[in-house]
């Protein structure tokens, strides 16, 4: 009788012991209002629609996460460096250097991307695509060993732990507990942040399509080239790959940079390497325009540190390989030609978005 | 006798009104059928694969990108057109990439449509007046009117097609020479008529619909072919009249390379 009810007392313990530990839930975020405000953002009137995933609307909260997530190196594993270290609002969100040195000191093999205008991009972002998205590309630095080579549990402790975070989580997400800080929720902030990022509207290249101001007959002759208005000027072919709004195409191009007699010899694969398509290899993103003179150095490895140098390699056809675009070939241009074409270049800086303080850092 | 008229015209009437059902081979009843579209591009009747090399007239040459917009698909019957899609992208650049998917083509997907025998099939080769008017900044991204490579500011107009690819003119091995042909603006857009056909849509089932283009017949003229290395190269700049017969010259050749497959 008595193993019987030894038995029994076991039952409970056995279904105890097999189920996995509860989720560490108290509730200590509840009594903190959830009442999440939608932002809307200022828009160019030129520029197309602002796409946002439904299960990450952009809320004044969020974008405030967002913001202070992006500017705060406790994302990195020493905290030295945060998303802005590479991505300085100054240089258009992107990196004067050639390639960007992580926390541990250690250089990538890729230019930093200016954000200016990112959350308008498509079909794959960073100079491959391999990001369908900015919430999936906002996760990757943090654990990339040449970035900030931190990995999220960690990150997502100290985000728990922390003073100030779980209150604006709470405030952001509806979080009930700090325990529900995750990855998924840090970096959907980011994107929101991220999706703020917003230049353009105010530039001279603005201004003349508007029939505000005319260019002067530097920058008009350069408008004339990038985009073949007369037969009497070369044809630049600049605006093939740099139109509309954004000055960009959601497409890659082998540019022509390096040579290539087999289409496995580039030193990048580029795109190839996302797609697995040897056509694709070599092939790299179309940047934005838009701040251009800001964003020095060019290219997806930074090997241009002016923009003369990068006119000079378009106008000389670029290198060889059997996928290099058909719109590569050499110009001959002159050198007031050349000088044009820069005067229209720099039509494209706009520094307006620098007095947006809500892009700036919060911490400084 | 009053009554006997008056029941003969009311059963004249109906008479009259079924017959003018029957005449109308469309499904008054509201059933519905499915047309699946369907492009496929060749090169001298071969399936065309992007980068793969061809002969041009004893020249090699390989395309890169082949795209273009279609417009105003309608199937006809005794004049009545029932459009069945607005404008879309046919994109062989992303379809053709091997042997077995250039076979298979570019599927533009299923359209409703409601059942009965066709006569005839529209199709429009570029983008209408209405629609060219308008910015890629009015669609989504996933519009086919949204991507702005596919629009040219300076026309004020889309890129109705493009085609791309280099050529060895000196047989070297090397693809050094360009060829680029971007046709656009509205004087350029083609409609394209395929009559006396006899396209069953039954209710509840599917149909086939293949349209089927030569790319080497886009470079016919006057009997012979473009010569590319003196002629490879167009932006459509309507200021240069010779850019501007050239993409004349493509534009309606594209509309004869089109035929379409019962």
């Amino acid at each position: 009788m008595r193993k019987k009810y030894f038995a029994f007392l076991l039952i409970p313990f056995s279904l105890l012991a097999c189920k996995e530990d509860p989720p560490e839930v108290q509730g200590d975020l509840i009594d903190i209002p959830y009442t999440p405000v939608d932002f809307v953002p200022e828009i160019p009137a030129s520029f197309p629609m602002l796409e946002v995933p439904p299960d990450n609307p952009l809320t004044v909260e969020g974008v405030e996460l967002g913001r202070r997530l992006f500017y705060d190196p406790i994302l990195s594993a020493d905290g030295s460096l945060s998303c802005s270290s590479c991505h300085k609002p100054e240089f258009g969100f992107s990196d004067p250097f050639p390639t960007s040195i992580g926390v541990d000191g250690v250089a990538g093999t890729r230019s930093s991307m200016s954000l200016l205008n990112v959350g308008f991009f498509y079909n794959g972002l960073a100079w491959d695509g391999i990001h369908p998205s900015l919430e999936a590309q906002a996760s990757e630095p943090v654990v990339n060993p040449v970035e900030l080579h931190e990995n999220w549990d960690n990150v997502v402790e100290k985000l728990r732990l922390h003073p100030d975070y779980p209150e604006r989580f709470r405030k952001a997400f509806g979080i009930e507990d700090s325990s529900e800080i995750s990855e998924e929720l840090a970096t959907k902030a980011i994107a929101q942040f991220e999706r703020t990022i917003i230049s353009g509207g105010n530039s001279r290249y603005d201004k003349a399509l508007r029939g505000e101001i005319f260019f002067t007959d530097a920058e008009a002759n350069g408008y004339d080239m990038f985009f073949d208005i007369s037969p009497d000027m070369p044809d630049a072919e600049c605006g093939h790959c740099h139109t509309g709004p954004l000055l960009s195409v959601n497409d890659y191009f082998n540019n022509g940079l390096d040579e290539a007699l087999d289409l496995n010899d580039f030193p990048d694969l580029g795109r190839g390497a996302v797609t697995g398509s040897i056509f694709d290899n070599g092939k790299f993103r179309a940047p934005t325009l838009r701040n251009i003179a800001l964003t020095a150095p060019y290219m997806h490895d930074g090997r241009f540190q002016t923009l003369e140098e990068v006119i000079d390699h378009y106008d000389s056809g670029g290198h060889y390989a059997d996928n290099l675009d058909p719109l590569i070939y050499n110009i001959g241009l002159t050198e007031d030609q050349k000088a044009d074409l820069l005067a229209f270049l720099l039509t494209f800086t706009d520094t307006t978005y620098l007095q947006n303080e809500a892009l700036l850092s919060p911490f400084e | 006798m009053k009554t006997n008229v008056r029941t003969i015209l009311a059963f004249a009437f109906v008479l009259s009104l079924l017959s003018m059902v029957g005449c109308d081979n469309t499904d008054s009843n509201g059933a519905l059928s499915r047309a699946n579209v369907n492009f496929k591009a060749y090169y001298e009747g071969n399936p065309l694969v992007m980068n793969q090399t061809y002969d041009y007239n004893g020249i090699d040459i390989q395309f890169s990108k082949v795209r273009f917009f279609v417009s105003e698909i309608s199937l006809i019957q005794a004049g009545a057109e029932t459009e069945i899609e607005d404008v879309e992208m046919i994109d062989i650049t992303s379809s053709n990439t091997n042997e077995t998917a250039a076979i298979a083509g570019f599927n533009m997907g299923s359209r409703t449509v409601p059942a009965g025998v066709y006569d005839g099939v529209k199709i429009g080769l570029g983008v209408t007046s209405d629609n060219n008017s308008l910015l890629p900044a009015e669609f989504s991204s996933t519009h086919p009117l949204g991507d702005e490579s596919d629009y040219w500011p300076v026309w004020n107009s889309y890129i109705f097609s493009k085609l791309e690819g280099r050529y060895d003119a000196d047989g070297d091995g090397m693809f050094e020479g360009s060829l680029v042909y971007h046709i656009g603006t509205d004087g350029l857009y083609q409609m394209k008529m395929f009559e006396d056909l006899s396209l069953r849509m039954d209710e509840n089932q599917s149909l086939d619909f293949e349209f089927h283009i030569d790319i080497k017949d886009i470079f016919r003229e006057n009997g012979s072919f473009i010569n590319i290395e003196t002629d490879g190269f167009t932006h459509t700049d309507p200021s240069n009249p010779e850019q501007m017969e050239l993409s004349t010259l493509v534009a309606t050749n594209w509309k004869s390379a089109l035929s379409f497959n019962e």
